[in-house]
């Protein structure tokens, strides 16, 4: 494992839209993590605005999973708050697993498809209320 | 690498994809199609087993992400990736990256895609084959004046000297005599030095009316390599074929036999697998090799059409390990066939015209054929290439596969975008095209003040 080589993963993960990274390899670890890697959003973002109902939509493609696969912890209730930069979602690709950000602050109003669905780019995965009193669950 | 596999990934988009995932449906291959966020209308998406939308509009993000292709093949089950034509096609990286996760590219190895998409390495490879080049000289020209006239004497006049860094039509001039060699080469070098950084020179051979005729060709693993004929693909504008047909009208059918056989040679001698083409400059009875393309050309449709041999159906067989199931001699020409290429364009200024398909009806009838990807409905979107149909016409005779492909450009309705059908139909009745055999030069012509031209005001 050397520089050149952590140098290069963590351009890759830029690139890719990695927001984590994990290896271990003849006694040595390494762990990355990007915080500002966001892949380009995809286009449909109409109804944007105060109080208005949106939707955030997947930036990756694979098996959505709304909680971390190796973790028990069972997804999140909605509705929630969520930060631009929070991981939302993951979508799994063999054992490649992608973080979904949200791409703004707002509130996750609803889930579209279901826990382990099959989801493209683009795909709608929550439904998004942008800023003030939650919504009743 | 050639072995069994049983579902596709179709790694392109428009009429090309629809082709494949017809070819991959009547050999019982399951298909993948994998396509941009702007392409979730196209009509082979609807009617693959199984499609992913892999990233957004833009080329760069979707069907050029190579580390997505192969993801979305791992992630789908594909065993093997199908390139089409542009895109990654003749990418000798995506190909070897292909074939490093094990799946089968369907094509030729990456290192035969290398050494043809090289053209300094592809005209010593065909050199080396006996496929005749372009003559010029080997490389840049030296300093010494008495040997720069012995290689033009050995290229033979008219040539053209041409800046090695040049492109764009600068840095090159025609010599038509010994005389003024001397001082076309050392303009052209002062030019190319200010213009480029870079005064190396090379001559070639210039030819002043050539004709773009080109051989298909089909190679397997075990050793079998063919050639099905010529196209003449003469009919182009800015470098861009408009029209093609096969065979290619007054050549002597011994000259193609003796470049086809070349062509055949050639893929064995350069260990080529599945379908290729091999494009000549044609003029005064010789071929000269321009370059090979190592994938499925646009114009394969008049190939199959004269043949009778499904070329798509043909690579996917070969990719499987296949051996050919027909030899050379059993390959026979039959009648004439016409491609016109129907672009979502203006027929005379050539601007892009993207946007809702109001109605489309494709014409029919005996001896047409339409590749197309269109529908009632359908939004051409304005990210890629503009073609959107190919009509190809099939007739006995190059007269009849004309008529019919009049009486079908007529019967096309294509509402709510500009197409180049107006274009097809004037450049169809025009008198040389009628009479066939002209140059690469004739359609710009017909354009810049000529009958075509007229048509735009």
């Amino acid at each position: 494992m050397t520089d050149e080589l952590a140098s290069r993963l963590d351009e890759l993960m830029m690139r890719y839209g990695i927001a984590e990274l994990d290896i271990e390899e003849g006694g040595l670890r390494l762990s990355l993590r990007h915080r500002a890697s966001h892949p380009q959003a995809p286009s449909d973002i109409a109804g944007r605005g105060t109080g208005a109902a949106s939707i955030f939509r997947s930036t990756s493609f694979g098996t959505l999973h709304l909680s971390h696969p190796a973790s028990a912890v069972a997804p999140p209730v909605l509705p929630r708050r969520v930060r631009r930069g929070e991981i939302i979602a993951y979508v799994s690709i063999g054992p490649l697993l992608r973080p979904i950000l949200a791409e703004r602050d707002a509130v996750l109003a609803a889930q579209l498809p279901a826990d382990g669905a099959e989801i493209g780019y683009g795909d709608p995965l929550f439904e998004v209320v942008e800023t003030g009193v939650l919504p009743s669950p | 690498m050639t072995r069994r596999f049983g579902t596709v990934l179709i790694a392109n988009r428009g009429e090309i994809a629809l082709r494949i995932l017809r070819a991959c449906r009547e050999l019982g291959l399951g298909t993948v199609a994998v396509h941009s966020e702007a392409d979730r209308t196209l009509r082979h998406v609807e009617l693959a087993d199984r499609s992913i939308c892999i990233g957004p509009a833009p080329s760069s993000a979707s069907y050029l992400d190579m580390h997505a292709l192969l993801l979305a093949a791992r992630h789908s089950g594909a065993d093997a990736i199908h390139p089409g034509y542009g895109f990654l096609s003749e990418n000798a990286t995506f190909a070897k990256m292909v074939e490093n996760a094990g799946l089968v590219f369907i094509g030729p190895p990456s290192q035969a895609i290398a050494l043809m998409g090289d053209k300094v390495s592809a005209k010593a490879a065909m050199r080396a084959a006996g496929v005749p080049c372009v003559p010029g000289s080997d490389g840049a020209l030296p300093d010494d004046p008495a040997e720069i006239r012995a290689i033009a004497e050995a290229t033979g006049y008219p040539l053209i000297v041409k800046a090695a860094g040049g492109g764009g039509g600068r840095g090159m001039r025609v010599v038509r005599r010994p005389e003024d060699l001397a001082n076309a080469v050392a303009v052209t070098r002062e030019e190319a030095g200010r213009a480029f950084g870079n005064p190396a020179l090379y001559v070639e051979r210039f030819l002043e009316q050539p004709r773009h005729v080109e051989i298909q060709v089909l190679a397997d693993a075990h050793g079998n390599a063919v050639y099905l004929g010529e196209r003449d693909c003469s009919a182009q504008r800015r470098h861009q074929k408009v029209v093609e047909e096969a065979p290619a009208p007054g050549i002597e059918r011994s000259l193609i036999k003796t470049i086809g056989r070349r062509c055949a040679e050639a893929c064995l001698a350069i260990g080529y697998r599945g379908a290729g083409t091999f494009e000549f400059l044609y003029q005064d009875g010789e071929f000269f090799f321009i370059e090979m393309n190592t994938r499925v050309q646009v114009e394969h449709p008049v190939t199959e059409m004269i043949t009778g041999i499904d070329i798509v159906q043909a690579q996917l067989r070969i990719a499987q390990g296949e051996p050919l199931d027909f030899r050379q001699q059993d390959i026979r020409l039959e009648g004439h066939a016409i491609e016109c290429r129907v672009n979502a364009e203006d027929p005379f200024r050539f601007t892009p015209s993207p946007g809702w398909i109001e109605r489309f009806v494709a014409p029919g009838g005996f001896g047409i054929r339409v590749d197309s990807h269109l529908y009632t409905g359908y939004e051409v979107p304005p990210n890629y290439d503009s073609l959107i149909a190919k009509i190809i016409a099939h007739g006995a005779t190059r007269e009849e596969a004309l008529v019919r492909m009049r009486r079908a450009l007529a019967e096309t309705t294509i509402d709510g975008i500009r197409t180049n059908i107006p274009l097809h139909l004037k450049l169809l009745d025009e008198l040389g095209f009628v009479e066939g055999g002209f140059d690469i030069h004739h359609l710009e012509r017909l354009l810049e003040g000529g009958p075509l031209g007229g048509a735009a005001r």
